[in-house]
């Protein structure tokens, strides 16, 4: 590739170019692993209690089996008045395999919650570098494992559970889905994967073009992988359960939601992922949001992309819950 | 700004965020979109609705970035029957936006409704003539840009050919500079005492560093309001537009004489030392009294104390300046001039060391 071609490159959305130019500062596009501290001690989320002020919506918290017999744990959230025998929700978080916790992204779940009268559970796996592959996704395999076992005790139909995450977590999400295919683990009925991580070779044309530009950038993404696969990064020694673009059959998966921004180092990675679904005859809802930057659904909140990509996602779950809801 | 992660929420109701601001409004012309955009940015960092009125129709959209019922005229529908008028500010033929702010108003909220008038105002149809690939500001103070360019920068920002001008730079110094100076003896950044309303700002790569240039309507900028993100700011002459780069190079020089103890310099008050600074620029090694300034400070000199000393301070309090006892300072005066090449003691040799301290200080400023 000639450094011409990195250099042209789909524009950020005007209005996502004003949000990142005020956020940038606390904000830079490049994340390398001696700021991975850093970044694990800088608050994501508004506290919890804040998050859920006001709103019909219980927490609970379960400390689980994770992989080879760790304790991990599930935060579990329903709806107040919450009526048995409806959807769950398998939550991974996302960031990049090296930081976050099981509430980043934890907003989107309470709305799950709040919509669907959906269980959403929310897993607490242990991160890279300190637990490499396969640790995260074995975490995240065990606490669903762990999650179909309590459809009676937490009120749920476990035929009806949808994995879901964005970033690392819907990197993770299409691992799991992945697993739960090849072990004959729980059946899943969607995958919700959000601008998932999905590729540790990182030399797709978009993982060159946003480099020390925008969110999550092409160095940062080396960092998370590099952070989870070690030395077997790149090589034949990688599982496509870590990194599920290596994965050369996507048949027998459930129907798979994927979005992602034009401008991000993922967008070729997860046009490919739904690609190949097609290809092996499955099903998936693709969307490509011109002009987003990595995760802009999450800071570009009131932007009018934002707030349309975030209908969307809405929009695939009212059919794959609602639909089911139907037809029971 | 409540920001976790990145995560744009509203500015901060107390802290004045004018920079932030600008650059926001900033890309939304440049990337031109459309006015509900504009309001909806307004909203967004204000965090209260925002409207516009234009050709007898109403845009109101809430903090969320959600379009609202017209509300109507001016939101009148939405404002409590015995409260004044909401805030706002005419755009042109007719034209006006408003905030619709409950209770005491934020820091930002003037900047936020004049960023939003200019905003609309210059992407009304035929006003927008964009410079492509540059910001308008940026062609405006390069002295290398074509005639046509700047005239449709001119255009682009709405700039008369006689309105009186000034360019502002703003810069954070880097760490390295002044770093040793006790937190005691740091004068508070400049209090924002009156928004500065910039009507346009662009980042600059200079010689000496990243810099941020403001460009403000009129010829007195009183104090500095560029926000948390610059500690020093220097002001240029005010010119008409065809002479920004003069004005621009004039700002970068008072920037460059800032310290720590006066981060706000005009270059209309540095006089005659401004020359003094751009015979050094152009001089091929540093003159006789910086090397001079630069073995005193080798000799344990510290630059306060010299500053202090050129300040004709009393000895005690250059003593203060310098961490030392008076008595062991009047001994080492005696050996100054020696370092220097000159003697302090009088009038001549004071500002003889105040120039080369500031020609020495413009010299290494580093800015990013």
């Amino acid at each position: 590739m000639t450094t011409s071609d990195t250099l042209r490159r789909p524009p950020f959305d005007p209005e996502l170019a004003a949000v990142l130019s005020v956020i940038g500062e606390s904000l830079p596009p490049t994340l390398t692993p001696e700021m991975i501290p850093l970044m694990r001690e800088t608050p994501m989320m508004l506290p919890l209690e804040q998050v859920l002020e006001g709103r019909p919506v219980t927490h609970d918290e379960f400390t689980v089996p994770g992989y080879e017999g760790a304790e991990i744990i599930v935060s579990v959230f329903r709806r107040t008045d919450h009526v048995t025998g409806g959807p769950a929700i398998f939550h991974i978080h996302g960031g990049g395999m090296v930081v976050g916790d099981r509430f980043f992204g934890v907003e989107a779940c309470i709305e799950w919650v709040e919509r669907y009268d959906a269980v959403v559970a929310s897993v607490e796996y242990r991160l890279a570098p300190e637990h490499p592959d396969p640790v995260p996704v074995e975490d995240c395999y065990a606490g669903l494992q762990w999650f179909v076992t309590q459809g009676e005790e937490l009120g749920f139909d476990t035929s009806r559970v949808v994995v879901a995450g964005g970033s690392a977590g819907g990197g993770l999400s299409a691992g799991v889905a992945l697993l739960c295919r090849d072990r004959g683990g729980p059946a899943l009925i969607g995958q919700f994967l959000m601008c998932p991580m999905i590729d540790d070779r990182n030399e797709t044309v978009s993982s060159h073009q946003y480099d020390g530009i925008g969110v999550w950038d092409r160095t940062s993404n080396d960092t998370g992988w590099d952070a989870l696969l070690g030395d077997r990064r790149g090589t034949d020694d990688v599982s496509i359960y870590a990194s599920p673009a290596r994965a050369t059959d996507l048949s027998g998966l459930p129907p798979a939601f994927i979005d992602v921004g034009s401008a991000e180092v993922f967008r070729d990675e997860d046009v490919a992922y739904a690609t190949q679904i097609w290809a092996d005859g499955g099903v998936a809802e693709l969307h490509v949001w011109p002009g987003g930057f990595h995760g802009f659904q999450m800071m570009g909140g009131a932007a009018t992309v934002a707030r349309k990509s975030v209908e969307a996602q809405l929009d695939w779950l009212d059919r794959i819950l609602g639909h089911v809801v139907d037809e029971a | 700004m409540q920001e976790l992660v990145g995560r744009l929420t509203s500015l901060d109701p107390e802290a004045s965020e004018t920079l932030k601001v600008i650059t926001y409004f900033d890309h939304l012309v440049e990337g031109r979109v459309g006015v509900e955009t504009m309001v909806r940015g307004a909203a967004l960092l204000s965090g209260a609705v925002a409207g516009l009125a234009r050709a007898g129709r109403t845009i109101r959209v809430d903090s969320s970035g959600a379009r609202l019922p017209d509300g109507g005229s001016a939101g009148d529908l939405a404002r409590p029957d015995d409260s004044p008028p909401w805030p706002r500010r005419d755009c042109g033929e007719g034209a006006f936006v408003w905030l619709e702010r409950t209770g005491p108003a934020h820091a930002n909220d003037a900047m936020v409704l004049e960023r939003l008038a200019h905003s609309v105002t210059v992407s009304r149809p035929g006003a927008a003539s964009a410079v492509p690939g540059q910001h308008a500001l940026e062609v405006l103070l390069d002295p290398a840009s074509p005639a046509t360019d700047r005239d449709r920068a001119a255009v682009r920002l709405g700039l008369e050919p006689r309105t009186l001008l000034t360019v502002v730079a703003t810069g954070r110094s880097a760490p390295a500079s002044e770093a040793q100076v006790p937190a005691a003896h740091r004068p508070a950044a400049p209090a924002p005492r009156e928004p500065m309303t910039a009507l346009a700002t662009a980042r600059m790569a200079t010689a000496y560093g990243l810099v941020t240039a403001l460009l403000v309507r009129g010829d007195t900028v009183t104090v500095a309001t560029a926000g948390a993100t610059a500690d020093r700011v220097g002001v240029g002459e005010a010119v008409t537009v065809d002479r920004l780069p003069e004005s621009f190079a004039g700002a970068l020089l008072a920037l460059r004489a800032t310290s720590v103890l006066a981060p706000f310099v005009r270059v209309g008050d540095l006089g005659l030392l401004a020359h003094a600074v751009q015979a050094t620029d152009h001089a091929s090694s540093p003159p006789a009294d910086v090397a001079g300034v630069e073995r005193a400070i080798a000799h344990g000199w510290s630059v306060d104390a010299l500053e202090s000393l050129a300040d004709a301070e009393s000895v005690r309090a250059v003593a203060r300046a310098a961490g030392l006892h008076h008595s062991t300072l009047q001994a080492r005066l005696t050996d100054l001039p020696g370092h220097l090449g000159f003697d302090v003691s009088g009038g001549r040799g004071r500002a003889r060391l105040h120039t080369a301290l500031l020609v020495r200080r413009a010299v290494g400023a580093r800015f990013g």
